[in-house]
């Protein structure tokens, strides 16, 4: 699993997301967005397990991630589901395809922390290095 | 820390030359004194206000207010009016994500004597009764037949329910309603996300407070405005929750398409736009006006929530107690406008993007109790220290398109609230100014602390310097609730 670090913004929360690959960058980077979303507060059953399917397109990598995140948060926020496992994950360029468990978030097991309005554009690069991906997400909270 | 050329105009004028970017079409000017100018070049805010110049049909120059602080794609604290006859584009960028989050501004008969004694109860009162907070669903339903009617008629719908009066309408921006709403280019995702959000204050840096004018500046307008030195007033600050986040992300990657489309060059993905008046422009505009008439709905459910919270508390009815609404502004929106460029009357679409309208005396949009006294202009400054009440001026008519400033701005990250501040120095530091404070959740205030914005005091006395605004009285905080 990759690693995520919070850098400081003046207006709004900003992570630097790294991954050994894309696959792990874009795990990473959902783990790191539910986590300015929730704090875990207590260990109880997971209610109402389902599976999500993610297939979306995007003319560059950068479209790719925030189409990822995007399909995450709206589940969050508009169906009050959050995300559980990733199943199964394939990224390229292109296109993001994933199976991912989801449960309702549970008020007793879970605080809500900040609400994000968007997953921005703001300097979003997803990048390869000698150590692996990595990019810096910017959340309009 | 940002380097670029800022050339003194004047005392409160500052000029960023076309000439510091090859694109930029105008100059970019941004109102602040000595001190303000130095927090801004502390980001990249300047760099966004050369960066908004780019944008096609901007007219005069790329504006921004003294709360200027860095935005995505426009700085917070902009403004730019693009002419729709010469392509001129519209950039959901300029409106930000919360489309029509504002502000309102409520008297009332009461002094502090009457509520300094019971604001623990009062507070107390509106927390139980105004649904605050990340994940809170208003009490207020609306089934699919109400959500299309608040996206055309916006507070009409909720005066309509009996949450209000039509005095409220006359004293809100567009009468709570703005003209070109279409519910049918709104996603079922922005629906989804607003929904039960009607009558939810939110999160972040929303608010509702309940205050006491302590300085007039203008006894005249005080007058006009039937205020005077230890009244109570209330003030709310909402937008349109995540039904207004949705549209202004469905829109940017529309408008990022149309970049290539109509071969418009931009240095920021999120300048993102489209010319007006191409059919991505009018759907744009379409979505933001249901969204903004959401927000001005929102609101009004806000203040009848906030009004029953008093008539509990105070055992009278709103009536009674003489809890008029003084004026609702929005302060992040995009309107179409007429203004005088170069001696003559053009069509404008004007971005505010944390920026609020300042109409002048005489202005015809203006309602008929304020076309003598110029618009009632509502700026909050933060939970420690004041918040004001303007009025606009022709200069600003004249000089930003009828604009000026729209709070304090904020200089510190929340990273930084956190490592720098407690909670509990917080707390001893409002105790110790008799403010009560109530928050949905306690672990976020601590980045809302009066120290992570800039003093509204010094944002409020430049726009009125510079005659962009003009003073009424400052209000400070007795009561804060947070979402």
């Amino acid at each position: 699993m990759g690693k995520f670090t919070f850098v400081p913004h003046t207006a709004d929360v900003a992570v630097r997301v790294e991954g050994a690959s894309l696959k792990d960058l874009f795990a990473t980077a959902a783990k790191a967005m539910f986590t300015v979303l929730v704090t875990k507060k207590a260990n109880r059953p997971v209610a109402d397990l389902s599976e999500l399917k993610v297939e979306k397109t995007g003319d560059t990598l950068e479209d790719v991630l925030k189409a990822w995140l995007d399909e995450l948060l709206f589940e969050f926020q508009g169906n009050g589901r959050m995300l559980h496992r990733i199943k199964s994950l394939s990224v390229d360029e292109n296109a993001v395809s994933a199976c991912v468990l989801v449960c309702a978030f549970d008020r007793a097991s879970y605080d809500f922390n900040d609400e994000i309005k968007a997953v921005t554009y703001h300097g979003l690069k997803v990048e390869k290095g000698r150590r692996g991906w990595q990019t810096t997400l910017v959340f309009d909270v | 820390m940002w380097d670029g050329p800022l050339e003194k105009i004047d005392d409160y004028r500052w000029r960023i030359p076309k000439s510091y970017k090859p694109g930029m079409r105008v100059d970019g000017i941004i109102y602040a004194d000595e001190k303000l100018l130095q927090d801004t070049r502390h980001d990249k805010a300047c760099e966004q206000v050369a960066n908004v110049a780019f944008l096609p049909g901007i007219v005069n120059a790329s504006l921004a207010m003294p709360d200027i602080h860095w935005g995505y794609g426009f700085p917070i604290g902009g403004v730019a009016a693009m002419d729709i006859d010469k392509g001129g584009v519209v950039s959901p960028g300029g409106v930000g994500y919360d489309i029509n989050c504002g502000v309102r501004l409520l008297r009332t008969d009461l002094e502090v004597d009457d509520v300094t004694p019971r604001i623990k109860d009062l507070v107390t009162a509106l927390f139980q009764t105004v649904p605050a907070g990340v994940g809170s669903e208003g009490m207020i339903r609306a089934d699919a037949k109400d959500e299309r009617q608040i996206m055309l008629r916006g507070a009409a719908w909720a005066v309509e329910q009996g949450y209000g009066s039509e005095a409220d309408l006359e004293a809100t921006e567009e009468r709570g309603a703005i003209a070109g709403a279409d519910p049918d280019v709104v996603s079922e995702r922005a629906l989804k996300r607003g929904k039960a959000q009607s009558g939810t204050l939110g999160s972040g840096n929303h608010f509702l407070e309940v205050q006491v004018i302590d300085q007039l500046f203008d006894q005249g307008l005080a007058d006009a405005f039937d205020l005077r030195l230890g009244q109570v007033t209330v003030m709310i600050h909402s937008g349109s929750r995540g039904f207004g986040y949705q549209i202004c992300d469905d829109s940017l990657e529309d408008m990022k398409r149309c970049l290539t489309k109509y071969q418009i060059n931009v240095p920021d993905t999120q300048l993102a736009c489209a010319p007006v008046t191409s059919p991505e422009g009018k759907n744009y505009l379409a979505a933001m006006r249901a969204a903004a008439n959401y927000a001005w709905n929102n609101r009004q459910c806000l203040m009848h929530l906030t009004r029953t919270a008093f008539e509990r508390v105070f055992g009278a009815s709103w009536q009674k107690l003489g809890m008029r609404l003084i004026y609702d502004v929005a302060h992040n929106i995009a309107k179409i406008e007429k203004h005088v460029v170069d001696g003559r009357e053009r069509t404008l679409c004007v971005h505010r993007k944390g920026a609020t309208r300042a109409f002048g005396p005489g202005h015809p949009d203006l309602p008929e109790a304020y076309r003598a006294t110029g618009q009632p202009v509502i700026i909050p400054g933060d939970m420690g220290r004041n918040s004001y009440l303007l009025a606009g001026t022709q200069r600003a008519m004249e000089e930003t398109f009828g604009t000026t400033c729209h709070g304090a701005g904020r200089v510190k990250s929340r990273h930084s609230a956190h490592s720098s501040l407690s909670f509990h120095d917080l707390m001893k530091e409002l105790t110790a100014k008799g403010i009560v404070l109530m928050a949905a959740n306690r672990g976020k205030v601590i980045e809302e602390a009066p120290q992570v914005y800039k003093d509204v005091n010094d944002v409020v006395r430049v726009v009125h310097e510079a005659g962009i605004a003009r003073r009424v009285c400052r209000m400070r905080p007795l009561g804060v609730m947070k979402g």
